[in-house]
């Protein structure tokens, strides 16, 4: 019986309209957004080209993996050079155009978490409310069909024809992806690659699972929609970004204005000072001086960073749209845990080999945290926030459904 | 045809009003413009005692160490937080964006402003209430009640339109009244009349912006059977012109209209300079052969002295030189006639470094100034992007107001160099001879001119936005004619 | 008064809904439209209500073409149809008075509103009641209150017996001889022969487009009318 129930829900949806709707959003925009960031691949590659050649700075490449989930890539692969205490970073490619500075990257990522997770609640938003509308519910239950069969048919069999184009526009990405030449992806690269789209399925159940509970909640498909539309905009938008500004409020951190300016004035006040004094010893000594004070500036405000991004990871993970990004970013090594393990290296690699000019260090060497790595430092608690959610929105449809007024 | 007008308005507006997508729209925008603004309130308040300690750091910094070499670090013109910061969260600098210890946390999660919440919240609400405005009366039957009276289709679309659009603006304003109130209260906090018409104009916007997508919802239901389709295509529609369109073209643009990497035109640049400056070395050789030939032992004798920082800046007895320049009147000569060489010799070198490297970043100014056009005009379709250049630029929040910041400090710095440089020729002049010191003498420039920074008027934002607020007006003309065109042949069985 | 004048109605996919049809219903008279599913009283009431139009012929509601000048021939005319759904979140009396300001009658004071719904026979609970708690036989009231409320010469019903129970349906006919009484002429479509020879004055029997038969009521009043009905559609299954 339940192979019945999940075949015709899979054929139901495959002959509705919604389905072709959903089918031409998710392969063209996939398809369309890894076309585009595949391009923008290229042109960091060749500028990583250049800068690598010079020796002189301390640059990764762009990982491919930002083709799917560009995260802080751009940021990643600029070139840090050292000298005199300062460390600056060379400029983004996109700082030229500020257009970039409006929108958001529409990558596989962004695609997935804002865009899919909405088709995935109008998938189910109507399953059970809508049913019951149209009167084939009661229809359904008049035989001696059970109602947890008939809730975990509905679930199976409408999960399976929503995922179904997402991963067709999936495999062609990918596909198209790692034929180009100038892609090469690792056997670390492919598992990153593998867990981040397993992930994603795992999100999307989220949101399929929670738009299932609402149809379970309601009696009339509009109300179901409403209510349905209520919680995506809060779970998607509302708590990541409310979250973020929230933590701020209770970890004040100068704003990098101040912490440069700091640091620059602390430098030109020594230099001035330096030129006055006479012995060698004493001008090297008021030197180390104002490197340490100005190590002492960035550390506090390193740590405060820090204490910030835990804080804010802490209070959006409530949603699992910020779980996932976390997840994702970190898996596929364009996020806040690289960025902040790249940081560390850049530092070490420019003060602590004791040369102050870029010329006297050896090369800059440095790899992207594995996925095992990423998974120990929080990935796998922001997946494990994603099954429980998936599983707590699942028993309460379920609870639901058994009590749901099928007249 | 008015009284049936005002009937149906009145009944659009009351039925609206009672529904649960209307209580759900109120709490929603309450709570989060509420939050939003109160949150932004304290930022904006934290921003701006960050400004003014940045400012007096500068001060304190200029009044004890203003050498004259090092004048040009000290420049003061920092950007004060936008005005309208508690209602919109302004664009970083490529400054601050550009920095190693930057904050990259926006990047992965963009923050809410009311710009969000006009553009996300406020636009799905007005879906919300119009997509079922003329398929839900169908498939209850009322709509064939209300025709079958002698009341006009037109009079049925317009009265929709009116009542749905006002019962849909409540919410809205609301909320931006309630927001409004927490700015005023706040007594850091303080609006002239110039920022009060801004934030009229903002509403008015708002309201074009709010008011189209309900004449989305309205067209798509006078061309969709029934509600489920409708709602389809709705949100169809709405993930392409908010989510899709504006995010996709700045990296077709990209594509497009190609412009050299920043990191080549660096490399070039680089190459350029090491060029310019072994040629400027190399003719300094030539005119030291050159002098040696013409003053002989004289000249020897400045060269004894490594030339006196003449042309070196880090070496050579300057006293020395001086001592004999003054006791000699043709060694004197001869180090004029030196140091003046060297000076155009380097001028010149500057002055073609200059100009070749300037070329260089021209170009990929020039061309990133293009690409930026075409991503600007490309994302026009989109009524999203148009809402958010009007809102931004009439707020002092955008692309507009960071161009109108870098002129007026460009302005502001030449005022201060200006002004730096009539005390440096009053302290050169009082120390006249007498050695410069490393790093410069010592200026005094208590009073300097101060940087004030004003917003650029109203008007004058007006006139760049008004195109982009026209595309808007254009979309609701387009759509309700699309609508109007749907519902004359909708067969209301 | 109801005319029709060789109206006709052919679907764009080529099916022949209303072949040449031709009547009066005069002012005081009830007309009762009988005939199965697809025989082509929808379309009737479809063209007269300009819902489509007509492929040639004319309907006339007191003497104004339905289809030329539709906003004028509409003020004649009022429409009860087979479900009567209205506006749920709005009370009756907020719908009334919606509809009746649609035709033209602004202004009116509740107890005016309360008055008609009285007189329908809906009770004083109802009236200030929300449409979604009403029953069937209580909206069908509350429906032909709207048409009273507009006090037009003219009535189309579109089977508004159907789903009634006996008791509603009897207190039904008892309002239409009412408004039969004041002199509205009243076209009522309907599958409910028992209901149809209680009430009608004359019976048309339709089938494919056609108007197969017209009878008056001294022809079925003491026959049997289903009996009646079932030959005229033999003879013409014959004729065709």
């Amino acid at each position: 019986m339940l192979k019945s129930i999940i075949s015709k829900e899979i054929l139901a949806n495959f002959l509705s309209y919604r389905f072709s709707i959903i089918a031409v959003l998710s392969i063209t925009l996939i398809l369309v957004g890894i076309f585009l960031l595949y391009r923008d691949y290229c042109l960091a590659i060749e500028n990583y080209e250049i800068l690598a050649s010079e020796r002189a700075a301390a640059v990764i490449p762009p990982t491919p993996l930002s083709v799917f989930a560009k995260g802080l890539d751009e940021n990643l692969c600029r070139a840090y050079a050292g000298s005199g205490g300062q460390i600056s970073a060379s400029s983004k490619q996109q700082s030229v155009n500020d257009l970039f500075k409006l929108f958001t990257v529409p990558d596989l990522l962004y695609i997935i978490k804002v865009i899919l997770s909405l088709c995935a609640m109008l998938f189910a938003f109507d399953m059970v409310s809508g049913e019951k509308e149209a009167g084939t519910l009661r229809q359904s239950l008049s035989g001696s069909l059970g109602r947890p069969i008939l809730i975990v048919g509905k679930w199976i069999g409408g999960f399976t024809s929503f995922i179904l184009p997402f991963f067709i526009a999936a495999l062609l990405g990918v596909a198209f992806v790692t034929l180009q030449s100038k892609v090469a992806m690792t056997s670390q690269d492919w598992a990153r690659l593998g867990l981040f789209l397993l992930s994603s399925v795992v999100y999307l159940a989220v949101f399929f699972s929670l738009g299932l509970l609402i149809s379970c909640l309601t009696h009339e498909s509009a109300s179901s929609l409403v209510v349905s539309l209520f919680a995506w905009t809060i779970l998607v938008f509302l708590i990541p970004n409310l979250g973020n500004i929230l933590a701020r409020q209770f970890i004040e951190i100068p704003t990098v204005q101040q912490l440069e300016l700091r640091r620059r004035q602390i430098a030109l006040r020594a230099w001035m000072e330096v030129h006055r004094l006479e012995l060698v010893s004493d001008r090297n000594a008021r030197l180390a001086q104002a490197r340490a004070e100005q190590d002492q500036v960035t550390e506090d405000y390193r740590n405060r960073f820090e204490r910030l991004v835990t804080l804010s990871q802490g209070i959006t993970r409530v949603s699992p749209t910020a779980a996932f990004t976390f997840l994702a970013t970190d898996l596929m090594g364009t996020g806040m845990l690289e960025e902040g393990r790249l940081k560390n290296a850049v530092m070490e690699h420019l003060f602590a080999s004791g040369k102050d000019e870029d010329r006297g260090r050896p090369t800059f060497s440095y790899s992207r945290a594995s996925y095992r790595k990423a998974l120990v430092q929080g990935g796998l608690n922001n997946l494990l926030i994603l099954i429980l959610s998936d599983l707590l929105f699942f028993a309460a449809t379920y609870v639901a459904f058994l009590r749901y007024d099928v007249r | 045809m008015l009284k049936p007008l005002q009937a149906i308005i009145a009944r659009e507006f009351l039925n609206n009003l009672r529904n649960l997508r209307f209580l759900i729209g109120l709490v929603l925008c309450l709570i989060v413009t509420v939050a939003c603004i109160m949150i932004l309130s304290h930022d904006y308040q934290r921003e701006r005692a960050d400004y003014s300690l940045r400012v007096n750091l500068q001060e304190e910094f200029l009044g004890k160490y203003a050498l004259e070499g090092w004048v040009s670090q000290l420049i003061p013109a920092q950007k004060p937080p936008e005005r309208f910061r508690p209602l919109i969260i302004g664009i970083p600098t490529n400054e601050s964006q550009d920095s190693f210890y930057d904050d990259p946390l926006p990047i992965l999660f963009p923050r809410l402003d009311f710009l969000f919440i006009v553009t996300i919240v406020m636009s799905l609400l007005a879906l919300l209430f119009s997509y079922d405005a003329v398929t839900g009366e169908r498939e209850r039957g009322t709509l064939r009640q209300m025709i079958s009276n002698s009341v006009s289709r037109t009079t049925i679309l317009l009265g929709k339109f009116l009542g749905g659009a006002a019962s849909l603006l409540i919410p809205f304003l609301l909320a931006l009244l309630a927001g409004v109130l927490c700015i005023q209260v706040n007594p850091n906090l303080q609006w002239d009349a110039s920022a009060w018409a801004e934030l009229g104009l903002l509403l008015a916007a708002s309201v074009t912006f709010i008011t189209l997508f309900y004449l989305l919802g309205l067209m798509v239901s006078t061309w969709s059977r029934s509600s489920a389709v409708s709602m389809l295509n709705c949100l169809f529609l709405w993930v392409f012109l908010v989510l899709v369109i504006p995010n996709v073209c700045p990296y077709v643009s990209a594509q497009l209209r190609r412009i050299p990497s920043i990191t080549a035109t660096a490399r070039r640049v680089e190459e350029v300079r090491r060029a310019c400056r072994e040629t400027w070395h190399q003719r300094r050789k030539e005119l030291v052969e050159q002098f040696r030939g013409k003053y002989g032992g004289l000249f020897s004798k400045l060269e004894a002295l490594d030339f006196g920082l003449i042309l070196y800046d880090d070496r050579g007895d300057a006293e020395k030189v001086q001592e004999l320049a003054a006791a000699d009147p043709q060694f004197k000569a001869m180090v004029d006639d030196f140091r003046g060489e060297v000076n155009r010799l380097g001028g010149e070198w500057q002055q073609a470094s200059g100009q070749a490297t300037g070329e260089l970043w021209a170009d990929l100014h020039t061309k990133a100034a293009a690409q930026m056009r075409l991503a600007k005009n490309l994302a026009a379709i989109s009524p999203l992007a148009d809402y958010v250049y009007v809102a931004r630029d009439l707020t002092g929040t955008g692309l507009r107001s960071l161009k109108y910041f870098e002129e007026f400090k460009g302005k502001y710095h030449r005022r201060f160099w200006e002004y730096k440089a009539k005390v440096t020729a009053t302290v050169v002049a009082a120390h006249k001879n007498e050695p410069s010191p490393p790093g410069g003498w010592f200026l005094d420039l208590r009073d300097h001119p101060r940087f004030v920074f004003q917003e650029e008027p109203w008007k004058d934002k007006l006139g760049e936005v008004l195109p982009y607020w026209g595309i808007l007006g254009l979309f609701n003309v387009v759509f309700f004619a699309a609508a109007f065109a749907g519902f004359m042949r909708y067969d209301v069985r | 008064m109801i005319e029709l004048k060789e109206l006709t109605k052919r679907y764009e996919d080529g099916v022949l809904a209303l072949d040449h049809v031709s009547y009066t219903i005069k002012p005081g008279e009830i007309f009762c439209l009988l005939g199965a599913n697809g025989a082509g009283k929808t379309t009737t009431v479809n063209l007269l209500l300009d819902f489509i139009q007509p492929t040639s012929g004319s309907g006339f509601l007191n003497g104004h073409d339905c289809n030329k000048f539709p906003l004028e021939a509409k003020k004649y005319v009022s429409y009860v149809s087979e479900n009567v759904q209205l506006y749920g979140m709005f009370t009756a009396r907020q719908n009334l008075r919606f509809f009746a300001e649609l035709g033209g009658k602004s202004g009116l004071k509740n107890q005016e509103l309360d008055n008609v719904m009285r007189s329908v026979g809906l009770p004083e609970k109802a009236l200030t009641m929300r449409l979604k708690n009403y029953s069937k036989g209580m909206r069908q009231k509350l429906g032909i209150a709207i048409a009273l409320i507009k006090d037009p010469p003219a009535i189309i019903m579109d089977e508004p017996t159907s789903g009634l129970d006996p008791k509603s349906a009897n207190e039904f006919l008892d309002q239409l001889r009412k408004l039969r009484e004041r002199g509205k002429a009243i076209l009522m479509t309907t599958h409910d022969i028992f209901r149809a020879k209680q009430i009608a004055d004359r019976v048309g029997i339709m089938k494919q487009g056609r108007l197969v038969a017209i009878r008056e009521k001294a022809d079925f009043k003491h026959a049997d009318l289903e009996q009646i009905y079932l030959t005229e559609m033999e003879a013409a299954e014959n004729a065709a």
